[in-house]
C-alpha cells in the first residue's frame, strides 16, 4: 500500500479535552514540582495538574499566592459541586508561623466575601516552614531546623522527587512520622488527606 | 552537556557566546537569532558527522553582511563525564573562485589537544595527550568526521558520540510521512522522518517505547498504540491504533492524524527516547500545533527529566505559557540592538510586579 498523503483535515480520534482535576497554586517552581510528583505518586496524571505559579518567585510570591488564594477558592466552588476537583495551595511561611499564614489565608476568603474552609472540602494548605526545601530536605533524612533558609542547597532539586515519594509514605495512616520530622511537616500530614 | 557556544561572524552572531544552563527558554523578538543559534548547532554537528565537503555557497553566503571580516569561528564546549571538552573551527575563504576550507579544526580535553587539522594537516594524539601520527587532509572537509573510535582515542570518540546525540528539532508535521522504508538511527531536523525513527527506537528501547505510549495514552483520548504495519517488502506504514467503549478499535496511519496529534506524539517521543536518555535537544518553537492544554504537562515532564536525569533542553518558545513556567528560573532573551549583533540577557522579570513574565514581555516591559 503507498503511504496516505497527507489530508487537511483529521478523521483520527483521539481528542484531548478532559478537564483539569487539581489546581496547584504555589509560590514557584520547586513547589510545583514537589507537590506534583506527590500528586502522581497518588495516581493522578501530569494532564490532571494545572500549576498556577507566581510570576517572579522572588519576594512577593507568598503575597501573590494570598491575593490569588480567594480567586481559585470561588473557582473550587463554582466546579466541585459538579465534579470531584481539589485546590491545593503551597506558601512558605518564611520568619513567620505556620497558624499566621492560616489565619492570613482565612482573612483573604473573608475580604473576599467568602466563607471559611470547610473541613469537607478539597482545599489543602501545604505551608513549609522556613520553606519547601527545608520539607525537602527533612524528607531526604537530613536534620533541619525551621529557621535556618536552605533555598541555596544544591542538592534540593534532584530531592524533590524521592522526598516527595517520602511524603507520600508519611501521609499514610497510622504512620509514625519519624522524630527528624519538623513540626510543619507534622502539620501537613493530615492536610492532604483532604484530597481523599 | 553543552556549556558554551562561541560564534563569530556567522549571519547575526558576531563575537557571540552564551553559556546554557541544562533547563533554558530562549526567547526574543522576530529576528532576534533565535533560529539561527540552532542552524550553527546544527551546522556544526552535520559537518562533523557527516563529514560532507562545505557547500560552498552555504557557508561564506552566512557571513555578518556589516562585517568585512573573511574567517568565521565557532567554539562549543561540553561537560562530558568530568571532563571538558573545547571543539573549535575556524573557516576562511581561499583561492578564486571563492571556496571554504578549513583553517584549523581542533579539540582539546582539560586544556590539552587530543585533535588538530591545521593547515590541511591532521595530528592524532591518544588519551594521554602523547602525539601519534600526523598525515595531510582535505582541507575542505571535517577531518574530525573521518576519526574511527580505538581503543586509545575514547576521549575523542566519546566528544563525537555527544555531537552525535546533539538533537536540534523544528518540527514539521506537513512534511511528516507515514511510510518508514528502513530505520533512521538519527530523526531529520523536521521530523519528516519520524516514521523510519521511530522503527529504529521501538527495536532499540522497547522499555522507553512503553513510557511514551503510557504518556501518551494521558494525553490523547482513546489512544492506544503505535503500529508499523508491513506495507510491501521492508516497508512499514506507522499507524495509531484508538480504543472506543465495547472493544472496538480504529486505526489512523500517521499522516491521516492532525497536525497537533502528529506533534504531541513527536514531542512524546523526543521526550522519551532522546531527553530521558541524557542527550542534548534544542527545541525550536516546538508549542506550534499543540493545544494550550497540552503545553504545560509537557512542559512538566520535561522539566522533570531534566532535573532528576542527565539530559539538557534548550527550548526556543514565543509561546506565553512557556514564558510563564521557564521565564521565571531558566529565561533568556536574545536581542540585537537595531540590526546589531545578537546579545544575551538573562530574565529578571519584575521582582515586585504581579504581571505574569509572558505580559511584561507582551509589554516590552522586561527589559526596563
Amino acid at each position: 500500500m503507498a503511504a496516505c498523503p497527507r489530508q487537511s483535515w483529521s478523521p483520527a480520534d483521539g481528542s484531548v479535552s478532559s478537564l483539569v482535576r487539581v489546581i496547584v497554586l504555589g509560590e514557584d517552581e520547586r513547589h510545583q514540582r514537589f507537590i506534583r510528583r506527590y500528586l502522581h505518586r497518588l495516581g493522578y496524571e501530569s494532564r490532571d495538574i494545572r500549576a498556577v505559579t507566581a510570576p517572579s518567585g522572588r519576594g512577593s510570591a507568598e503575597q501573590w499566592v494570598r491575593q490569588q488564594y480567594s480567586a481559585e477558592v470561588r473557582e473550587y466552588r463554582r466546579r466541585s459541586a459538579r465534579k470531584a476537583f481539589a485546590l491545593i495551595v503551597a506558601i512558605d511561611a518564611d520568619v513567620d508561623d505556620v497558624d499566621r499564614r492560616t489565619r492570613q489565608l482565612r482573612v483573604a476568603l473573608e475580604q473576599a466575601g467568602l466563607t471559611a474552609r470547610a473541613a469537607d472540602e478539597s482545599i489543602v494548605h501545604l505551608i513549609p516552614k522556613r520553606n519547601v526545601e527545608t520539607w525537602i530536605l527533612c524528607l531526604s533524612g537530613r536534620q533541619v531546623d525551621e529557621a535556618t533558609d536552605y533555598k541555596r542547597d544544591e542538592n534540593v532539586d534532584r530531592l524533590i522527587k524521592p522526598a516527595a515519594l517520602t511524603f507520600f509514605e508519611w501521609s499514610r495512616l497510622n504512620f509514625v512520622t519519624p522524630p527528624h520530622s519538623v513540626p510543619s511537616l507534622s502539620v501537613a500530614v493530615p492536610e492532604v488527606r483532604r484530597l481523599g | 552537556m553543552l556549556t558554551r557556544l562561541y560564534i563569530d561572524n556567522f549571519r547575526c552572531f558576531v563575537n557571540f557566546e552564551h553559556k546554557p544552563a541544562a533547563r533554558e527558554l530562549i526567547f526574543g523578538a522576530n529576528g532576534s537569532g533565535k533560529s539561527t543559534f540552532m542552524d550553527a548547532l546544527l551546522l556544526l554537528r552535520q559537518f562533523v558527522m557527516r563529514g560532507d565537503v562545505f557547500d560552498d555557497f552555504f557557508v561564506l553566503n552566512q557571513r555578518t553582511r556589516w562585517l568585512d571580516q573573511p574567517q568565521q569561528t565557532f567554539e562549543l564546549e561540553a561537560v562530558l563525564d568530568g571532563c571538558s571538552y573545547i571543539y573549535r573551527l575556524v573557516i576562511q575563504p581561499w583561492g578564486e573562485p571563492q571556496r571554504p576550507r578549513v583553517k584549523s579544526e581542533t579539540v582539546l580535553l582539560d586544556g590539552k589537544p587530543i585533535f588538530e587539522f591545521l593547515t590541511g594537516e591532521v595530528h592524532l594524539y591518544n588519551d594521554r595527550f602523547e602525539h601519534k601520527v600526523t598525515y595531510p587532509f582535505d582541507w575542505h572537509r571535517s577531518a574530525l568526521a573521518t576519526i574511527v573510535p580505538r581503543r586509545d582515542n575514547e576521549k575523542l570518540s566519546r566528544f563525537k558520540r555527544w555531537v552525535s546525540g546533539l538533537y536540534c528539532f523544528r518540527i514539521n508535521p506537513f512534511a511528516m510521512a507515514s511510510r518508514a522504508d528502513g530505520e533512521n538511527l538519527y530523526p531529520n531536523v523536521d521530523l519528516s522522518n519520524i516514521a523510519s525513527w521511530y522503527r529504529h527506537l521501538v527495536q532499540a528501547d522497547p522499555e522507553q517505547n512503553a513510557a511514551m505510549l503510557k504518556g501518551l495514552r494521558a494525553s490523547l483520548d482513546g489512544f492506544s498504540f503505535l503500529r508499523l504495519e508491513p506495507a510491501g517488502e521492508n516497508v512499514r506504514l506507522l499507524a495509531a491504533e484508538f480504543a472506543h467503549e465495547g472493544g472496538k478499535t480504529s486505526k489512523f496511519y500517521f499522516s491521516e492524524l492532525s497536525d497537533g496529534q502528529r506533534c504531541l506524539i513527536s514531542l512524546h517521543t523526543i521526550l522519551h527516547f532522546v531527553l530521558a536518555k541524557g542527550s542534548t535537544v534544542i527545541l525550536d518553537e516546538p508549542d506550534n500545533f499543540i493545544s494550550l492544554r497540552e503545553i504545560q504537562p509537557w512542559l512538566m515532564a520535561v522539566t522533570d527529566a531534566v532535573e532528576e536525569g542527565e539530559g539538557q533542553v534548550l527550548l526556543i518558545s514565543h509561546h506565553p505559557e512557556a514564558i510563564n513556567q521557564w521565564a521565571p528560573r531558566s529565561g533568556v532573551q536574545f536581542v540585537r540592538e537595531g540590526a546589531g549583533p545578537v546579545r544575551v540577557m538573562e530574565f529578571h522579570g519584575d521582582p515586585d510586579g504581579s504581571l505574569p513574565p509572558s505580559e511584561l514581555v507582551a509589554r516590552g516591559w522586561e527589559r526596563e
